[in-house]
């Protein structure tokens, strides 16, 4: 049986994964207790699982989805970045600054080209979330300029 | 007594009942809108539960998945595309009533269907949960490592794709548990001098990364429009011989939902396909199934409910998750300080008994909005969900800073998100890494803890309840292996098969 491209690449991160998982746990410190097995026995074991069923993934065929191209594959990666992107940028923009541009950027992303739809949505949606969470729910979210200014 | 007393002055608080309508509206949206699962929208609205009382927050998060599992059936039935994975059996009679414009009919079977289902179920749920809790308390730390194991193989052997794949999932999520402190001497492991993964990874993120934005990723690679099609609805109405004709079905549906629901890793999917098809087994003879009965909706849509009433049980009663929305729910209660197991029906018998009662009332109030809105919930099928994935984005977003008010729990929701794209693209069931991140500190801790009680031996494993769970894993690695063996596809049908499979119920 010929595994899929896919396959042998899972089965090669997984055994790189596992050899890792037993390398970092050879510093590990002796058990306190002589009967305990010990903080490295059982990543240890579970490093075991995953080189297992690596290996046994080479002797199966592959079934997956492709994966996107062109188009899609833009948007996808796109995506990422954004939320890399607006994951950075919360704390020091606050949060309705960095949602509101985050929402512009993805609602284009997401192929939205009406300029009424691009100007009213991404700050309205963000405010209208600050409002909820921050203030109705008193759940933490980084505050910047513009929620000193308006709450 | 005193627990049910304690339940309902918890849920009759105007605020729970508020919360548990805002839930079923909210779940009805999501659920009528194709690509919106019931699980991404626990997991993207659980923020919103942070900051309430533990019952109101569970309340409102069973009113979002009873109302889209219900929902779910409506671009089931009218267009065929499952509005959630769990909805996947009511098409194969719902959409050939539609097709017969009889569609109104099938989608009022499928509310009383999916209200009744639901009811068996949280009946059900509230009659076994006590008793298995009490027998939960003689666990010890032999018994709750093995049945992690149970669990956890058990959820890896009944996922769609292999059982190679299901359990490195499970692996994964059992390594990522080990990150931070170990749970015997506080050594931080994996954490390469850095605070944040001294700390260890909190699993909502993660959840949140797998089942919201993963889902989102995906949505964004193929975006997809309102739907255009407006088929002939027809009478809603229901007689009341044709509603007494349907009963039998839709009470041995809901009890058998319940059943497979509390098997670990079964979810509404599964539940709805066993009902289905043991429906159709017992109308032997008759070939109107796959071809508009009404009792195939039944058996569906009630198998369904009922089997999130019997995922909550071993959730409840011992702190395992028997699916992915009761993962979720885990970290609904364990924000709030609380740990789920048979402590908690003596230590918060208002959060167990409340959910008894509201998870009922859930199901009463899909019953009176589902009918009386049934024209509308129909046209919300239109709605284009290019808008509405950008705020998925962001709530995830919320959801994973607010937890410890660190961006690094975004970036972790993140990664969980690309590691999930990439899974569900081979073929990866989900619920496994989810669950593997729960399950991890408790086997590991059970392992270590009853190593160092029986004096490093391996005796505790004969003991009988250890033993049992022992036997289970290994009978049902066995039967997962050979059926694995019976369905591997024939060369020439290579390039015909398969997607990821359903990741969520």
């Amino acid at each position: 049986v010929r595994a899929g491209a896919g396959n042998l690449v899972a089965a090669g991160l997984l055994l790189a994964v596992a050899a890792a998982v037993v390398f970092l746990t050879l510093d590990f410190p002796p058990p306190g207790d002589p009967n305990d097995p010990g903080a490295g026995t059982f990543p240890r074991m579970i490093a075991g699982l995953l080189a297992g069923c690596g290996l046994l993934l080479l002797f199966q065929r592959g079934e997956t989805e492709p994966l996107p191209r062109g188009s899609g594959l833009l948007r996808v990666a796109g995506v990422v970045v954004l939320l890399g992107g607006y994951a950075a940028l919360l704390e020091p923009l606050g949060f309705v600054l960095a949602s509101g541009l985050f929402l512009a950027a993805a609602l284009l992303l997401a192929g939205v080209r009406r300029p009424l739809l691009l100007a009213v949505l991404p700050p309205g949606i963000s405010l209208a979330l600050f409002y909820v969470f921050y203030v109705l729910l008193r759940v933490s979210l980084p505050r910047g300029v513009i929620e000193g200014v308006i709450f | 007594l005193s627990g049910w007393a304690a339940g309902l002055d918890a849920v009759l608080d105007p605020q729970a009942l508020v919360l548990i309508l805002v839930g079923v509206l909210v779940g009805i949206l999501v659920g009528a809108l194709p690509g919106l699962s019931a699980t991404m929208a626990v997991a993207v609205l659980l923020p919103f539960t942070f900051a309430l009382e533990p019952v109101d927050g569970i309340m409102l998060l069973l009113g979002i998945y009873g109302g889209a599992l219900y929902a779910g059936s409506i671009p089931a039935i009218l267009i065929r595309a499952p509005g959630t994975p769990s909805a996947a059996a009511t098409v194969l009679d719902g959409h050939p009533m539609s097709q017969q414009g009889r569609a109104g009919e099938a989608l009022s079977i499928s509310v009383i269907a999916s209200a009744v289902g639901g009811m068996v179920g949280v009946l059900l749920l509230a009659f076994f949960a006590p008793l298995v809790a009490d027998f939960a308390l003689r666990f010890g730390p032999a018994e709750y490592f093995m049945l992690s194991i149970f669990a956890l193989t058990i959820i890896a052997s009944l996922s769609e794709s292999a059982l190679a794949k299901g359990l490195i999932s499970g692996g994964l999520g059992l390594l990522i548990a080990t990150i931070g402190l170990d749970p015997v001497q506080a050594f931080p492991r994996f954490a390469f001098g850095s605070v944040e993964l001294s700390a260890g990874i909190e699993f909502i993120p993660i959840l949140i990364g797998l089942f919201g934005v993963a889902e989102a990723l995906r949505q964004f690679e193929r975006l997809r429009r309102g739907a255009d099609s407006r088929p002939s609805l027809g009478s809603f109405r229901l007689g009341l011989g044709r509603l007494k004709r349907l009963m039998p079905t839709t009470a041995g549906s809901s009890v058998l939902g319940f059943l497979v629901g509390v098997l670990p890793g079964t979810g509404g999917d599964i539940g709805s396909f066993v009902a289905y098809n043991e429906t159709k087994r017992f109308a032997r003879g008759e070939k109107n199934f796959g071809r508009g009965d009404p009792r195939g909706v039944a058996a569906a849509e009630s198998a369904n409910n009922a089997s999130t009433a019997g995922a909550l049980t071993p959730m409840l009663t011992l702190g395992i998750p028997g699916d992915s929305v009761s993962a979720i729910l885990i970290g609904a209660i364990t924000v709030h300080g609380l740990r789920p197991g048979p402590q908690l029906f003596t230590g918060s018998p208002e959060l167990v008994y409340g959910i008894f009662i509201g998870f009922f009332l859930v199901y009463a109030c899909l019953l009176v909005v589902g009918l009386v809105g049934i024209r509308f919930w129909v046209r919300l099928m239109r709605v284009p969900t290019q808008y509405l994935w950008p705020t998925v984005l962001v709530l995830s977003v919320i959801g994973s800073y607010a937890l410890r008010s660190n961006p690094f729990d975004v970036l972790i929701m993140l990664l969980a998100a690309v590691l999930g794209y990439f899974m569900m693209k081979g073929g990866y069931p989900l619920a496994p890494l989810v669950i593997g991140v729960i399950l991890g500190p408790i086997a590991e801790s059970g392992f270590r803890r009853a190593m160092i009680i029986s004096g490093g031996s391996y005796e505790w494993l004969l003991n009988p309840i250890p033993l049992v769970l022992l036997v289970l894993t290994v009978v049902s690695v066995a039967l997962a292996a050979l059926r694995a063996r019976r369905r591997q596809p024939e060369p020439e049908d290579r390039n015909g098969g398969g997607g990821a499979g359903p990741n969520a119920p």
